[in-house]
């Protein structure tokens, strides 16, 4: 009797695709809850269990918006990090090689929502919804399901041009197995990435402008703040200018009608999934998204004197800004006015200089930003990360739009440019008389620090050092680059990470980044 | 009359008259009656004595010897046996009742050190700890390294039960017979796609013909523990802090104003009791053995405990003239254990020795000591208070287990030369068990998800049932000067796995909380078949060439169809040397043969899925959902999987000679043998973006183990007052890897894993090409003129002015180059003595005790939140700010010598009649241990990485033996 060897899973949890999908919607709304979960949390189950990218820490190098947040802060004039834990140090004096853990957990992070997003477009392909009966209704669901499938798959790809630039190149048709694909370089991927969410745009969601019960989806809006993004960065993946399309995706954001959040730091509070300045929010909702990464981290990360007012559920204490990210607000005569200043803790330190790389106190500046606190005061459910992280915000398209202006983009003007820097500097000072600059005060440099007061913490800050060429330069500089106190420049090929040494020891179709 | 030499009559002889068909059977007293001729020849016959010819006589008195030959003389391989001296492959049997024991408590125990080839490790000294077995060094990288065991017919999973450590305990070491160790792939290769690690065969005892005879043995022990972590105590930590930091400093002011050693308050003297007894006899054609134990161990750390009820029953009866022979085994366990949280051992080496075990007047911690913030609330990052873990978690659990089977072995009545065995059999498990952290207490501030004072508790339970089919035929014929033996025959075996887990909230968790669940519970079930079929042929030529040819082919629900079935052949050839007419006449040579085997055996163990090759989807669990809008969803994620997946083959060359001299006083084995294993069962890094996952389990790979065997059994003394036995064997094993990856890139330097106490995302080991399994992978260290270490000063290995990642370096292993046993039973009269003494040469340990716990600077010893951390008294010497985890430093020599037991005894060769005889006993397990290593013990499983182990005791024994 052989026969017995065709087995099935047993488990009502574990299914082949044939169990899985059939044709009722609720399978392609997990699946793609899957997908966006994975932006969100380390694994398959509470607490970064089940990690979905392995052999490395769940909740800390296989996060993606940890592992994102600490490449583009750390690496920066704004972070510093204490710990000792292996990366971590070079990412402060921006020394790493291709084998660190945390270069490795992003790579292989973005990676994996790649493979999620194209099994996803895979099993919903015309042929197979109608082979499994399902409804027009059903496969008209599963069509903006598909389109948003897409939409996260080029935002995956925009992130890994950024970090990597030269990487693989999957797509759902792509086999699953023992094949080595193919390596894109950062022009070809770029026009790869635009292609794609030009053609998705159309079968994804109108925006909607606060919560709704699509909240959580990305719709259009997010897929032109994507656009926005990317075009203002095409100059450096792809050698390109692309400040017109920076600006055309950038009206297009703004015309659908986000609004900014009126006071500052509400954007950064427990219930910030009602901002109507929210784009393309992760969502945090306690320990319904439990895991260390993430918001947790953002709210841990910083010194234990914040614990109880942040309401975070813990206080790590390694993470704290430079000297260099309060000089930048510094810089305005009235930056004590500037509510985005005030989250700089400095009268909770006795040193705002980072004297001794790995001690944790009196040594750098603690810093508030993120609240597990609702804006009326009160707490969530439970000390779990309730805030959603603004991946998006309109904030960052406003301030894309002056900057494609500046840097000669058409379609947009000067005047507009400085009313939508002067809109979110009146939000964020106390006095708005204080808050406004001048046209003449309107340029490219102004801009990069005007990101940095407005950005800083938000996962961006490398990405735009790049862009303003002052990332690896010895121009300008910051404590601790490249290693010394004062800060000293570096090789410029540290703009891009190198692919980790584990891929360069499986797919040998690819080349490694230029200096590693 | 017919009796045995202790002058037990003897039931049911055979009596014939010697060429006649005229006979009879002795009576319950032994008697018989024969009309016989005045100068016939009688013979006397019973299955395990010597035939006996007497002449006939009005009355006869007829003594019996036992057949030590007949008895000794068979060994129990895969499907069947062979007589000793037939053996082809590399085979070793063991008496069990002839090993020098420690406190054993499981069948592992028994093996320690016993036999060449084969290493056991146990995991530390907890009660009922399980053991790492590994035949010849195992063969596979991801798949599992345990050997096949097989207990009375019945391969038995061993790949663990939640909620009983040892898996193997389920026979007490009392009622196991024999040991078979099958080392080579021509003897292996009859379990086929099982048989990669080695086989061991577990014979249990039956019961004889003969009186009904009752045994008891039961001993007593007393635990200690003999060494502790040499951390600080609490005047040179104070001291120590105050200096690097001075008086004022926030640190001198975190230093508490007692005095505790932790590592005392964590362990304790403990005391195990363990009895057995077994009653056996005959009732006319069926032997039969019952025998029952209970064993109760308490660990040395705290809390910990183990009790259990074992019981097995043995029925052998026969029918038809012994043509219809059957086996009846059922053997059962029942085990509640209170597992001690082993976390609190490290801990204990590094909370605070300022601070004291217990505190007043705090509303948290239950009394116990715990960190405290200035804003009244508990510290949730700092380290917990040792006694406290322990005492306030309740990890229990209960398992029932049994193993059973009835073998039916017919011979058939037309062809006598011919046999069917069949062989059905279970092996069916039952664990639950319950971790109940107390409310308040301090862990449930500093761990688990929430930190908020409520003990996250568990709920487990498995369901293990794996039921087996065998059939075969077995021909055997001896024609002239060939002898053949034929047997071909078929398996079926299912193996099913149910676990379920719940997290029930405490009471005042639900208060505080409402009914609202905190974590949803989980299940989980699977299944697989194997199918066989299997044949071998024995060929013997003139007594002296034999030749064995095994064939087997497995059948796996764990692979995909099309590559589902592997064939596994082997073959052996064997010279008996010592029947040859040039050798035939040397007296002193009782035994000599070569031996020659060949094999590919398989692994499909793969310890993870029972689908694997499958594309599968698995819902989340709790805590892992999104939200759109108001409506939380459940995740449904893709599994990474390899349709391709297939067996790991290993190929085997054994060539290997047994000897023997002065009629058997001394004898031995030497076997060299070469092993490749190809496509890998390996868990490697796949490219980016061709699976849901960035690692794999697939079969990539080759490694090689080669190594030399050796052993040596003498008798030198045997005279009337005294005996001397002793066993000595050694072995030598070397493993290389020779290839990793799926494209040899020379720039990838290997597989780096190991993952170490300390910083998260520090790794210590690599799978190197070229390089054995589990080497360190560190920088070399610089070290000053005086041979201190230079703190962060590693050796420039490319020579590009600053060392970095390219500069790790493979180092050493954790694998030993050889071990050896010796182990000596020496009696005088009615005095015996016996020690086991085993060494391990060329093992390297990572101690990563030391390494966590010698830095001093920046948050290593002192936390911004207000605490210290205790620290190595090594840490003065070393003096590093930071930690240095990947400095060779810490790869230090962990070559031991030790001593696992002695033991003294004394028999009375009569208690009340002289049937009746007592042994009593005193033994000294782990006595002593020589070794350079710094740590805690040289001696553990973890590849070498020495972080938290549970401490072997010192255990001093005495016991009592009756045998009526």
């Amino acid at each position: 009797c052989t026969g017995d060897l065709d087995t099935v899973p047993l488990d009502k949890d574990e299914l082949v695709s044939e169990v899985v999908f059939g044709s009722d919607i609720a399978a392609y709304q997990q699946s793609i809850a899957k997908l966006y979960a994975g932006f969100v949390i380390g694994g398959n189950s509470g607490g970064d269990s089940d990690q979905d990218v392995v052999g490395i820490d769940g909740g800390s190098q296989a996060s993606f918006l940890r592992v994102l947040w600490n490449m583009q802060e750390l690496t920066s004039d704004e972070a510093h990090c204490a710990w000792n834990d292996p990366g971590i140090p070079d990412f402060n004096i921006l020394s790493w090689g291709s084998s660190s853990p945390w270069i490795k957990g992003s790579y292989y992070r973005l990676f994996y929502q790649i493979s999620v997003a194209n099994a996803f477009l895979r099993e919903t392909t015309d042929d197979k919804l109608a082979a499994r009966g399902c409804s027009a209704d059903v496969i008209a669901k599963v069509k903006t399901l598909r389109a948003e499938a897409r939409y996260l798959r080029a935002l995956c790809y925009t992130q890994a041009l950024d970090l990597y630039r030269n990487v693989p190149h999957v797509t759902e048709n792509s086999k699953i197995g023992n094949v080595l694909p193919d390596q894109i370089m950062g022009p070809e991927l770029f026009t790869y990435i635009e292609t794609e969410l030009k053609e998705c745009e159309a079968d994804m969601l109108d925006p909607t402008v606060g919560f709704s019960a699509n909240y959580g989806h990305a719709n259009k809006a997010a897929n032109w703040a994507l656009l926005s993004r990317l075009y203002l960065n095409a100059e450096v993946y792809a050698g390109v200018k692309k400040y017109t399309e920076c600006i055309t995706y950038s009206n297009k954001v703004i015309a659908a009608g986000y609004q900014l959040e009126p006071v500052y730091g509400d954007m950064f509070r427990a219930d910030n999934h009602l901002s109507k300045e929210m784009i393309h929010p992760f969502r945090y909702d306690g320990d319904q998204t439990m895991t260390w990464g993430g918001m947790t981290y953002l709210l841990c990360m910083g010194s234990s004197d914040m614990q109880t007012a942040t309401n975070a559920k813990g206080a790590w204490q390694g993470v704290r800004a430079k000297s260099s990210l309060l000089k930048i607000f510094e810089k305005e005569s009235n930056s004590t006015l500037d509510s985005r200043r005030s989250m700089l803790r400095t009268e909770l330190t006795a040193n705002v200089e980072i004297v001794d790389q790995s001690t944790f106190k009196d040594n750098g500046i603690p810093v508030a930003k993120f609240y597990n606190v609702n804006k009326d005061g009160s707490n969530p459910g439970s000390a779990e990360a309730y805030v959603d992280f603004p991946y998006f915000r309109l904030g960052e398209i406003y301030l894309n739009y002056a900057e494609a202006v500046l840097r000669g983009g058409t379609g947009g003007d000067r005047a507009t440019a400085l009313k939508y820097i002067n809109d979110l500097r009146k939000r964020a000072y106390t006095d708005d008389s204080k808050a406004v600059i001048a046209d003449a005060d309107l340029k490219l440099d102004f801009i990069l620090d005007e990101r940095g007061r407005e950005l800083f913490y938000e996962a961006q800050r490398r990405t735009d050092l790049i862009r303003f060429g002052k990332f690896t330069s010895n121009d300008y500089v910051w404590p601790w680059k490249g290693g010394s106190a004062t800060g000293t420049g570096v090789a410029s090929y540290f703009k891009v990470f190198p692919i980790p040494s584990d891929d360069m020891g499986t797919n040998t179709n690819l080349i490694q980044n230029e200096g590693y | 009359h017919v009796k045995d030499a202790s002058g037990i009559p003897i039931i049911g002889a055979n009596v014939v008259i010697k060429g006649s068909t005229i006979g009879s059977v002795t009576d319950l007293d032994g008697n018989f009656q024969l009309q016989a001729p005045q100068d016939a020849t009688i013979s006397i016959s019973f299955v395990g004595y010597k035939p006996t010819e007497v002449k006939a006589a009005p009355v006869l008195m007829v003594v019996l010897q036992e057949d030590a030959v007949m008895l000794e003389g068979t060994v129990v391989i895969g499907y069947g046996s062979v007589k000793k001296e037939d053996v082809t492959g590399s085979v070793l049997a063991i008496d069990a009742d002839k090993l020098t024991k420690g406190m054993a408590t499981s069948a592992s125990d028994l093996l320690v050190g016993k036999a060449a080839g084969v290493s056991v490790v146990t995991d530390g000294g907890a009660p009922g700890a399980s053991a790492a077995i590994r035949i010849r060094g195992g063969s596979s990288m991801s798949a599992s390294n345990d050997p096949l065991i097989v207990i009375d017919g019945v391969p038995v999973d061993n790949q663990g039960i939640s909620g009983m450590s040892n898996p193997l305990a389920t026979v007490h070491p009392s009622d196991i017979a024999t040991f078979t160790i099958l080392k080579d792939a021509s003897a292996t290769a009859i379990y086929g796609s099982r048989a990669s690690n080695g086989v061991i065969i577990i014979t249990t005892k039956t019961g004889k013909t003969g009186r009904v005879k009752v045994d008891y043995n039961g001993s007593f022990s007393v635990s200690t523990k003999y060494n502790e972590v040499s951390v600080m105590d609490s005047e040179t930590f104070r001291n120590f802090v105050t200096t690097k930091f001075g008086a004022g400093s926030n640190q001198a002011k975190a230093l508490g104003n007692t005095s505790t050693n932790w590592q005392d308050q964590i362990f304790r003297t403990a005391y195990s009791t363990d009895h057995n007894v077994s009653i056996s006899g005959a009732i006319p054609n069926m032997p039969y053995r019952a025998s029952v134990a209970y064993t109760n161990e308490n660990g040395i750390l705290k809390t910990s405990n183990l009790e259990r009820v074992t019981g097995s029953l043995s029925a052998n009866p026969n029918f038809f003239d012994k043509k219809l022979n059957i086996n009846l085994n059922v053997k059962g366990v029942y085990n509640t254990n209170r597992f001690a949280n082993q976390g609190a051992i490290g801990m204990a080496t590094q909370f605070d020795p300022t601070q004291p075990v217990y505190m007043d007047n705090n509303n948290y911690g239950n009394g116990y000591f715990i960190y405290m913030k200035t804003d009244g609330k508990p510290v949730d990052i700092a380290l917990t208070n040792p006694v406290a873990m322990l005492e306030q978690r309740n990890d229990e659990s209960t398992v029932y287990r049994s193993i059973g089977n009835a073998q039916i072995d017919y011979r058939m009545h037309f062809l006598p030369d011919l046999r069917a065995n069949l062989n059905v059999g279970y092996d069916v498990s039952k664990s639950e068990g319950d971790v109940i952290i107390a409310d308040n207490s301090p862990m449930t501030y500093t761990s688990g998800n929430f930190k908020q004072g409520f003990g996250e508790n568990t709920y487990y339970y498995q369901l293990k049932r794996n039921t087996l089919l065998d059939f075969y035929l077995n021909y055997a014929k001896e024609i002239g000067i060939n002898n053949i033996d034929v047997m071909a025959g078929y398996s079926w075996q299912h193996f099913y796995n149910s676990t379920r887990n719940r997290y029930p909230y405490s009471a005042a968790f639900a208060q505080s909380k409402g009914e609202e669940f905190y974590k949803e519970g989980d299940e989980y079930e699977s299944e697989n078949y194997l199918i066989s079929f299997f044949g071998r042929l024995n060929y013997t030529l003139l007594n002296r060439y034999l030749v064995t040819f095994t064939l087997r082919n497995d059948g796996s629900s764990r692979f995909n169809p099309d590559g589902r079935w592997g064939l596994f052949p082997s073959v052996a050839l064997a010279w008996k040397m010592n029947e040859e007419a040039f050798l035939k006449d040397v007296d002193a040579l009782s035994d000599l043969k070569l031996r020659l085997g060949y094999g590919i055996t398989g692994q499909q163990n793969l310890g993870s899925s029972d689908y694997p090759y499958m594309a599968r989807y698995m819902y989340s669990k709790a805590g892992a959902n999104y939200y759109f809008g108001d409506t939380k969803y459940s995740l449904i994620a893709p599994l990474a999987y390899d349709e391709n997946l297939k067996w790991e083959e290993t190929t085997t060359w054994n060539a290997g000679l047994d000897y023997g001299f002065l009629n058997g006083r001394i004898t031995g084995a030497l076997d060299f043998y070469f092993r490749e294993t190809k496509d890998l069962l390996n868990t490697v890094s796949v490219a980016a973006g061709t699976n849901f996952s960035n690692q794999l389990l697939t079969n990539v790979g080759t490694l090689e183990n080669k190594g030399v065997e050796f052993s040596i059994n003498a008798h030198p003394v045997v005279t009337k007052d005294w005996d001397w036995t002793i066993g000595y064997n050694i072995s030598y094993n070397k493993n290389t890897i020779t290839k990793m990856t799926l494209n040899d890139d020379p720039n990838y330097v290997g597989a780096i894993h190991g993952g170490i106490d300390g910083g998260t995302g520090f790794n210590a080991l690599i799978h190197a090409v070229g390089k054995p399994f589990n080497s360190f992978y560190v920088y070399e260290q610089v070290y000053t003129p005086e041979g201190v270490p230079v703190e962060g000063a590693y050796v420039d290995q490319n020579g590009d002015g600053k060392t970095d990642e390219k500069d790790l370096i493979t180092y050493k292993k954790a694998a030993p180059d050889v071990f050896m046993g010796f182990s000596s039973q020496l009696s005088y009269k009615n005095w015996d003595f016996a020690f086991a003494l085993r060494a391990s040469l060329g093992n390297y340990a990572y101690n990563n005790i030391q390494s966590q716990r010698e830095a001093w600077g920046g948050s290593q010893m002192y936390d911004q939140t207000g605490f210290l951390k205790n620290r190595v008294t090594t840490a003065e010497y070393t003096n590093f700010n930071n930690a240095r985890y990947l400095s060779n430093y810490y790869i230090q020599n962990a070559s031991f010598l030790r001593m696992d037991n002695i033991s003294i005894g004394y028999t009375f060769n009569k208690v009340f009649t002289k049937d009746q005889k007592a042994r009593v006993y005193a033994t000294v397990q782990n006595p002593f241990v020589i070794t350079k290593y710094d740590g805690l013990d040289p001696e553990f499983n973890n590849n070498g990485i020495d972080n938290n182990i549970y401490p072997r005791p010192r255990v001093y024994m005495i016991g009592l033996s009756l045998n009526f």
